[in-house]
């Protein structure tokens, strides 16, 4: 009996493995910040100073590999700053995991633009928010699609983590406003969606009130109102 | 005072009247006419983005609402959003002048109100572009424009109510004034076309 060739491997969701790199690299960030702060210098002697040092450099140098080791992935898998799937053809080949690429990217920059040091965005849970929003969407315009995955990705948590520039404003609302201003832009034109993010983010500013209690149908409309605008 | 300062607009690929209803073009030629008045009289200006953006937000909401089917009225109209972007520029000002230059004449309006001229140039300076695209038409600001007078009392009017910016906005580009609802449109039409003489002067 010949030998049955061998099955393919799955194919590689990189999002996990890219979500965890980037918790590293906020952790070590995160902590060697925590550091410097809870030890200010001058007030160690000279031993412990050496040491802090060592564990300062340390945290970043981890820091540092986990990113780099999250960017290489992405370029390897989907390609460098690829753009998001149509969001009227959410059973385009991989479009949940080039959905989730360009959404970590979108939210990342919409929270920098709001004022953001640094901030934590799951990829793998904007993967699952876009399998929720999109699995009974055959046929419903793009705008009711951004609109279900406005919801999928708040609930979600996409935004995992914010930290705040110290004295800087903290808009009430912050990951519905970058998560808003993320899917306007990919409306607005799918293939430059990341340099209208800002202008976008700007405009959920300016909604904010409405956005705060906005239902279903009326973000489809806000989303309509505006995707021509940004 | 001197001739209003030219504003070189932005590259756009668009008619202008649909690249001004976008919030990035529309931000970019704001500064662009900021930066081209500092570089002719010495003021320098803050802009605010995020009040920029919200007056641009509430301006397209308002400009959306009252849009004429009969495209008679879109000479009108461009005038009428003109003034309307005026009255929420100086309703919001979204821009804060530093100290005048040294050599500053406060008799010129430009030193006299920096951020009242600023934003009321930029209006007439992209009116002007948007006219001249889609009628092929030349705009020229009244004399009213170059009188102190005019200014002072536009600048008193505006602090107690911002809808005056409108009026005087017509005043600075010929047109007939609408004093009691100048942000209503329709009204603003049905005065013209009750009014000949008035109607003559509409959308010069």
């Amino acid at each position: 009996m010949p030998n049955r060739p061998p099955l393919p491997p799955p194919p590689l969701d990189p999002a996990p493995l890219k979500d965890m790199a980037r918790l590293l690299h906020f952790a070590a960030r995160q902590g060697g910040r925590s550091l410097r702060r809870g030890l200010p210098p001058g007030t160690l002697p000279e031993p412990a100073i050496r040491l802090a040092d060592a564990a300062f450099a340390s945290a970043e140098r981890l820091g540092k590999e986990a990113r780099r080791g999250a960017s290489a992935l992405g370029r390897a898998v989907l390609g460098e700053d690829a753009p998001p799937p149509p969001l009227s053809h959410p059973e385009e080949a991989a479009a949940a995991a080039r959905f989730a690429a360009a959404a970590h990217d979108g939210l990342r920059i919409a929270l920098a633009h709001l004022g953001a040091e640094s901030c934590l965005v799951s990829e793998a849970a904007a993967q699952s928010a876009w399998r929720q929003a999109t699995q009974d969407s055959a046929g419903q315009s793009d705008s009711a699609t951004a609109a279900a995955l406005f919801a999928a990705l708040l609930a979600v948590q996409a935004v995992r983590e914010t930290v705040w520039t110290e004295g800087g404003p903290q808009p009430a609302g912050a990951p519905r406003l970058a998560v808003f201003a993320t899917l306007l832009a990919m409306l607005a034109e799918p293939a430059g969606f990341r340099d209208l993010i800002p202008a976008a983010t700007d405009i959920a500013l300016a909604l904010q009130g409405e956005l705060a209690v906005a239902q279903p149908a009326a973000l489809q409309a806000m989303f309509d109102e505006f995707r021509a605008h940004v | 005072m001197s001739e209003p300062t030219e504003l070189h607009l932005p590259a756009t690929s668009e008619p202008l009247r649909v690249a001004i209803r976008r919030l990035r073009w529309f931000r970019e030629a704001f500064a662009r006419q900021i930066a081209e008045l500092s570089a002719d009289t010495g003021l320098t200006f803050a802009i605010d983005d995020r009040a920029l953006a919200r007056i641009f937000v509430d301006w397209l909401r308002e400009v959306e609402a009252q849009k004429p089917a009969n495209a008679d009225e879109r000479r009108a109209y461009f005038d009428f959003v003109s003034a309307l972007m005026l009255r929420n520029l100086l309703r919001e000002m979204p821009l804060k002048a530093g100290p005048l230059p040294a050599d500053a004449d406060t008799g010129r309006a430009e030193f006299f109100w920096p951020e009242g001229f600023a934003c009321t140039l930029f209006c007439l300076n992209v009116r002007a572009a948007v006219i001249e695209q889609e009628f092929d038409a030349e705009t020229q600001p009244t004399p009213e424009f170059f009188s102190l007078r005019q200014w002072w009392s536009f600048r008193e009017n505006v602090r107690e109510n911002a809808d005056a910016a409108m009026g005087f906005f017509d005043v600075f580009t010929g047109n007939n004034p609408e004093w009691q609802m100048p942000d209503s449109f329709r009204r603003r039409l049905d005065r013209a076309l009750s009014a000949p003489q008035a109607r003559s002067t509409l959308g010069r």
